[in-house]
């Protein structure tokens, strides 16, 4: 499904009447109502946006309309008695991150190693040096230092992978405030090596020096499995865990890595489809005969992918069976989301929108459902179908997004061929 | 009467209903939380008890703190 259903995109108008009426409300608040009061109309108001659509509009309400911070804050307490109940509502069936491989996996695998160096080996030498300053005692220390640089690539992952998928869904002061606290780290470490390889008799000063890299890199640890990684986890679609995972290899692993390639379980080929292998450059063979005609598996696909909108199509079962990939595709698609179900294609925090359209489609209430969003200059028409066979019964949900600027655009007529 | 928090409530929650649980957690150390975007995103998922165990704090210390302000701070 498109990204609009993720909410991603802000649809402008539907934005603007949402806010009237959380403007209203606020004035019904400010002049004494009760949340109680107001919490059917904003549920009205906002019924089924994600927090992170709420939390723009907040503060919108507070830089564009001048509306005092603490008013808004007023409201998103009646927002988050709101949404409680619905994010809580939102399950993951089955935990990807605690499979080998992922990218959340490999994170804790490699936060329990450096525990293990920092709060055993480290502390037990800075301990044993603080008593007796052999160089002995220096060298290990060195080796503890030398060995936790090693969390660079640990560091540097998060940095240059993860951050950038959370600033893209408008998380950017965590990741600033962590970026400059893992370089604080790297620094202190950097310190201390260079104090100890020209140790002059200042053992306190370097004791200090090694408790606060001790006391840092815990809380690092800390923040990142209680804060950073739920965040992340909560934002991030399964795709885009696949591609942190498979990018990780460049930047490299911290004391261990992880212990085998992450392979989120995917749908199966339908039974009987019997897909032949084609070596690559060779055109699909085979032909579809259809009630009005017979095409060759290369025409078809060369025509799918010749209309002016992009499909994706999504079995009875929810699994991504196919898109078309035309040259100018709007939403991006990789082949990874064949077979994936859609709604782990989505973002935790909006699936419950993906579903409940599914769920619409699939109990007969609607047939379609259309949206359209304005996109720099784009206007994106977006339409789902549910799909039924001759007898009514439900076959899947066809996706069909198409830019229509240039059609909304013509006006007159035009009877000539172009030049 | 006291305001009353509890300890597992997300620090975006407390602030969403008492505003000056941000000076409070400053005051506590907690600087991050007044930095820009920090309260709507790492808020949602930072706790009181989270940040005792992070700074192994007192609870105590953290209790009389925020009864200091006006507040009962529940387990």
């Amino acid at each position: 499904m498109s990204e609009l259903i993720n909410n991603r995109e802000v649809d402008v108008p539907e934005q603007t009447r949402r806010q009237a009426m959380l403007k209203e409300i606020i004035k019904e608040l400010h002049a004494g109502k009760s949340v109680e009061e107001v919490k059917a109309r904003f549920a009205e108001a906002v019924g089924d946006v994600t927090v992170a659509e709420i939390s723009a509009m907040e503060h919108s309400l507070m830089t564009e309309e001048g509306i005092p911070v603490a008013e808004v804050q007023r409201l998103c307490s009646v927002h988050t008695a709101i949404f409680k109940g619905s994010i809580e509502q939102i399950h993951r069936s089955s935990k990807p991150e605690e499979q080998p491989g992922h990218p959340v996996h490999t994170f804790k695998l490699e936060n329990r190693e450096i525990e293990r160096l920092v709060n055993f080996r480290l502390e037990l030498h800075a301990g044993k040096f603080l008593k007796n300053d052999s160089e002995e005692i220096i060298f290990k220390l060195l080796e503890d230092l030398s060995l936790l640089l090693d969390l660079d690539k640990h560091y540097s992952r998060k940095e240059n992978l993860l951050f950038p998928y959370l600033e893209k869904y408008g998380i950017y002061g965590p990741t600033k405030v962590m970026w400059g606290v893992d370089d604080g780290i790297r620094a202190m470490i950097k310190a201390a090596k260079a104090a100890l390889s020209q140790y002059s008799g200042n053992k306190e000063e370097i004791g200090a020096q090694l408790a606060e890299i001790i006391k840092e890199v815990n809380e690092m640890i800390f923040k990142e499995e209680n804060i950073l990684l739920p965040m992340a986890l909560d934002k991030l679609t399964e795709d885009e865990w696949v591609k942190i995972a498979r990018e990780s290899d460049e930047i490299g692993f911290c004391l261990t890595s992880p212990e085998q390639e992450w392979i989120p379980e995917r749908a199966a080929e339908p039974e009987g489809a019997a897909v032949q292998e084609e070596s690559a450059g060779e055109s699909p063979q085979g032909f579809i005969r259809f009630e009005t005609g017979l095409l060759s598996l290369h025409q078809l696909e060369t025509v799918l992918n010749h209309l002016p909108v992009d499909l994706t199509f999504i079995d009875e079962n929810d699994v991504v069976r196919y898109f078309s990939h035309g040259k100018e595709r709007i939403f991006a698609r990789t082949k990874a989301v064949i077979g994936r179900t859609v709604q782990n294609c989505h973002p935790p925090q909006s699936v419950h929108v993906v579903e409940k359209l599914l769920e619409d489609f699939k109990a007969g209430r609607k047939d379609a459902e259309d949206f359209w969003i304005a996109i720099k200059d784009k206007f994106i028409y977006i339409r789902y179908f549910a799909v039924r066979d001759e007898a009514g019964r439900y076959m899947g949900t066809l996706e069909f997004t198409q830019n229509i600027a240039p059609i909304r655009a013509l006006e007159g007529q035009k009877r000539i061929l172009s030049e | 009467m006291n305001k009353v928090l509890r300890m597992d409530e997300s620090i975006f929650e407390l602030v969403s209903r008492h505003p000056e649980v941000t000076g409070i957690m400053v005051e506590l150390g907690f600087q991050d939380i007044a930095k820009p975007g920090m309260l709507q995103t790492a808020g949602r998922f930072m706790t009181l008890s989270k940040g005792i165990k992070l700074r192994k704090m007192d609870p105590d210390t953290v209790r009389q703190t925020f009864k200091r302000h006006g507040f009962e701070v529940l387990e």
